[in-house]
């Protein structure tokens, strides 16, 4: 388990950097969906399923929507 | 990078350390002040879910915040959001997304309504299961929103409705602890049967708040989401 | 009575969701005005049963501090939750006149973040205090944004940006203070506080002054306060500077007080940081305001500075000092929002040169705009006077002679960015067509003279308010005790 757990934590800083360093904000956006993804994997391995549910239902399924429709309407 | 780049990553590289150095202090187990022992047993509140406990009964006003926090950003969007044109809705997308989304979508309804019932004897909650709900909502109008017609699941004048009747419910709630002569927010103090622990009617009033604020999270964030397509003219 | 605590808590949001469901069929702003006059007669039966020293504790939900969140109000939250309502309620009546689209979005919004601003007065719960923190903040982004015109979008992204990073320092140092403690009430997590490392001490002090500093607008991190308060409606401005950032100081001092206690944190050294920190405020918001051509601008960077008198007052940390700071807060929020009225009025398009020839145009409003900005200068007989004298005499007497003689040099700076202003409005001009103003609007600027000309005659009265609070403030054994015996 602790392996795993460390893996994951990794993919989380890697994921991170890459929403830091993306050259588009979309990139961004879906970077730091799969980060919220990832966090969720974290909170479940943590025995966390409650707070794991809402940051896979917020974090990568709502906020990204949001910030995709916000971003559709800077460009037009 | 320029210059200031370099300040601002070495600035919170020095305070990153100094949280880490910190935190590398703190005691074995949270909680010294308690004695180690856990404090909360989520039985006293007739559920078996603790986070269910925490978040409907033992910090109950803190919830209130939040919802009231959803109910503040619905605002602001509908205040902030609508003075540009939003291109997404006039793309169709393609007929496999639709059957695919025609397959799915009454299954991601239902488990939100699940976790809104059950959040008290599983993992879930109102919290958790309006947001899902709204997610559905989303994935509905931007499947089937078409170049003419802008389709929403309910219309923006229910989506009010049952935010305010979500929010009604759980200050009506906080208030029988009032009216009772107990504390606002009270579910075992204000006289209500808890039921047997791990029963669907259990909990007392804290299955009728996961409800009101499931669907004042529910609404809410659906509002958030119509209001940001929404544009003026 | 300890349910009237609850209802002041509760109020705005009712009264917002009564404004936002019934679009068109009930008046805004007149709801919006009726809603706080119900909030402030709370308050005064609230305080009228109180009693003498006595601290009201209300478990929420019957849990006691252990488990749940306590709510309490001892003379200095009462002194603030009163200062957040009169300020809410003079935005109200000022802004009724002023033509904003979608009132009842602009009633709720400004109805909510007096919930917020109450919340954090009233909670003695961490967590519960950030709560309504975030919602106080969100509010005063939209509140910023309100006009939608560039610069008043511009102003509300530096307020999020900066005001986020405060807001995420202080969720942080909460989260250590529950994993040291295992408890977030600020009482219950005291004791474990105390004996914790030293170094993980000064992180959590360190991550709240830094966190509430960004709220306050304190000298490092005050840049977004310029901006955002010259975009915002003047109302705006006025309830951001008077009663936002006062009640950010009020969480600081109350939060690191009641955690550590005085002794721990002057073995920090924090009272000659803090002082510092005032002090450097203090120079730079007057330096600022000197030769700005807008005058809400003006306004802002004064502000700056008025927090450094108040930081200066609360951080010698005798009872001299501190009710100046807390008579400083009432005057200061009160001058403040009547100068950012003066400023929505009397210029056009904020421009200070289009005040030239205000005396002719409208003799009362140019009296007015004199005796403001003689009490923010601090000159007698007028309230600012009093308040400073008592932080100056504060400050001697903890030794800090550098601060007590810069607040009075500041005084004199401040007298000098403000008799150009006077000597414009004296100069004739060609336009002398009468300035005339809606009686409402004129009403709350009188209104706020006459108070800030009482007070410096009434202050035999004020006085032993100030001191209940100041020493709720500096010795709050009572506060601890009342809570601790929920249980």
């Amino acid at each position: 388990m602790d392996i795993i757990l460390a893996v994951v934590l990794l993919f989380l800083v890697v994921c991170a950097f890459f929403a830091i360093i993306a050259k588009t904000v979309l990139n961004a956006v879906i970077y730091m969906s799969v980060f919220s993804a990832l966090l969720a994997v974290v909170f479940v391995i943590m025995q966390a399923p409650d707070v794991a549910m809402v940051e896979a239902v917020i974090g990568a399924g709502l906020v990204t929507a949001l910030y995709v429709v916000a971003l559709n309407k800077t460009e037009g | 990078m320029s210059k200031h780049h370099y300040v601002l990553v070495g600035v919170l590289s020095i305070s990153f350390l100094i949280t880490v150095f910190a935190m590398c202090q703190l005691p074995e187990s949270s909680g010294s002040f308690l004695g180690g022992e856990a404090l909360l047993v989520p039985q006293e509140t007739g559920v078996i879910n603790l986070v269910a406990a925490v978040l409907y009964d033992y910090r109950g006003l803190d919830t209130l915040g939040e919802t009231v926090v959803i109910f503040a950003a619905s605002l602001v969007v509908s205040l902030l959001a609508t003075n540009m044109p939003s291109k997404m809705l006039h793309t169709q997308l393609s007929p496999l997304v639709q059957y695919g989304v025609d397959l799915t979508l009454p299954f991601i309804l239902l488990f939100g309504f699940y976790i809104i019932l059950f959040g008290h004897i599983s993992p879930g909650g109102g919290f958790t299961g309006g947001a899902m709900l709204a997610s559905g909502a989303i994935v509905a109008t931007i499947t089937y929103s078409t170049t003419n017609k802008h389709y929403t699941i309910l219309s923006h004048q229910a989506n009010n409705k049952i935010e305010v009747l979500g929010l009604g419910t759980f200050l009506g709630i906080g208030l029988v602890g009032v009216a009772v002569n107990s504390f606002f927010l009270a579910n075992a103090a204000s006289g209500v049967s808890l039921g047997t622990p791990g029963t669907l009617l259990s909990g007392g009033w804290i299955p009728l708040l996961s409800v009101a604020s499931g669907m004042k999270v529910g609404a809410g964030l659906s509002l958030i989401f119509s209001g940001l397509l929404e544009e003026d003219s | 009575m300890s349910e009237l605590l609850v209802f002041i808590l509760i109020y705005p949001l009712l009264f917002a969701v009564a404004v936002q469901t019934r679009v068109g069929k009930i008046r805004p702003y007149e709801f919006g005005i009726s809603g706080i006059i119900t909030g402030i007669l709370a308050l005064i039966l609230l305080s009228i049963t109180h009693g003498q020293g006595d601290v009201i504790a209300y478990p929420m939900g019957g849990w006691g501090y252990l488990k749940g969140i306590v709510i309490a109000v001892d003379h200095l939250s009462l002194l603030m939750a009163g200062l957040i309502q009169c300020i809410g309620l003079l935005t109200l009546l000022f802004s009724s006149k002023q033509s904003i689209e979608k009132p009842h979005i602009y009633v709720s919004l400004v109805l909510l973040c007096i919930m917020g601003l109450n919340g954090i007065v009233l909670t003695a719960d961490l967590f519960n205090l950030f709560v309504f923190l975030e919602l106080a903040s969100l509010v005063s982004y939209a509140l910023v944004a309100y006009t939608k015109e560039a610069e008043g979008l511009e102003g509300a992204f530096k307020y999020v940006l900066m005001s986020f990073g405060g807001s995420m320092l202080i969720l942080w140092a909460t989260a250590l203070v529950y994993a040291i403690s295992g408890s977030l009430n600020i009482v219950g997590a005291a004791e474990a506080l105390r004996q914790a490392p030293h170094f993980l001490q000064i992180t959590i002090v360190a991550m709240y002054v830094s966190g509430f500093s960004v709220k306050v607008g304190l000298f490092p991190v005050h840049a977004w306060k310029a901006d955002a308060y010259t975009a915002a409606r003047a109302p705006v401005g006025a309830l951001l500077s008077g009663a936002s950032s006062k009640v950010a100081i009020y969480a600081l001092f109350r939060v690191l007080s009641l955690l550590f206690g005085w002794s721990i944190l002057s073995g920090m050294n924090l009272g000659v940081v803090l002082a510092t920190l005032g002090l450097v405020s203090i120079l730079i918001g007057h330096m600022l305001a000197f030769g700005q051509s807008k005058l809400k601008r003006l306004l802002t960077y004064s502000s700056i500075a008025h927090i450094g008198y108040i930081l200066i007052g609360l951080s010698v940390f005798n009872l001299l000092g501190t009710v100046g700071a807390l008579f400083h807060m009432v005057n200061h929020g009160l001058l403040k929002a009547g100068l950012f009225y003066f400023a929505a009025v009397a210029t056009e398009d904020d421009e200070i040169l289009s005040l030239k020839g205000l005396f002719r145009r409208s003799p009362s409003l140019a009296i007015c705009f004199v005796v403001m900005a003689l009490g923010m200068a601090g000159v007698p007989p007028l309230n600012g006077f009093l308040s400073k004298w008592l932080i100056v005499m504060g400050a001697m007497e903890a030794g800090f002679y550098l601060h007590a003689a810069v607040i009075v040099i500041a005084g004199l700076m401040a007298l000098l960015y403000y008799v150009p202003l006077v000597q414009l409005m004296f100069t004739p001009s060609d336009e002398t067509q009468a300035l005339v103003l809606e009686r409402s609007q004129m009403g709350v600027i009188q209104t706020v003279v006459a108070i800030s000309v009482v007070l410096f005659f009434v202050a035999n009265w004020v006085f032993p308010v100030l001191q209940e609070a100041a020493s709720n403030l500096m010795y709050p054994d009572s506060y601890i005790d009342t809570i601790f015996n929920l249980n």
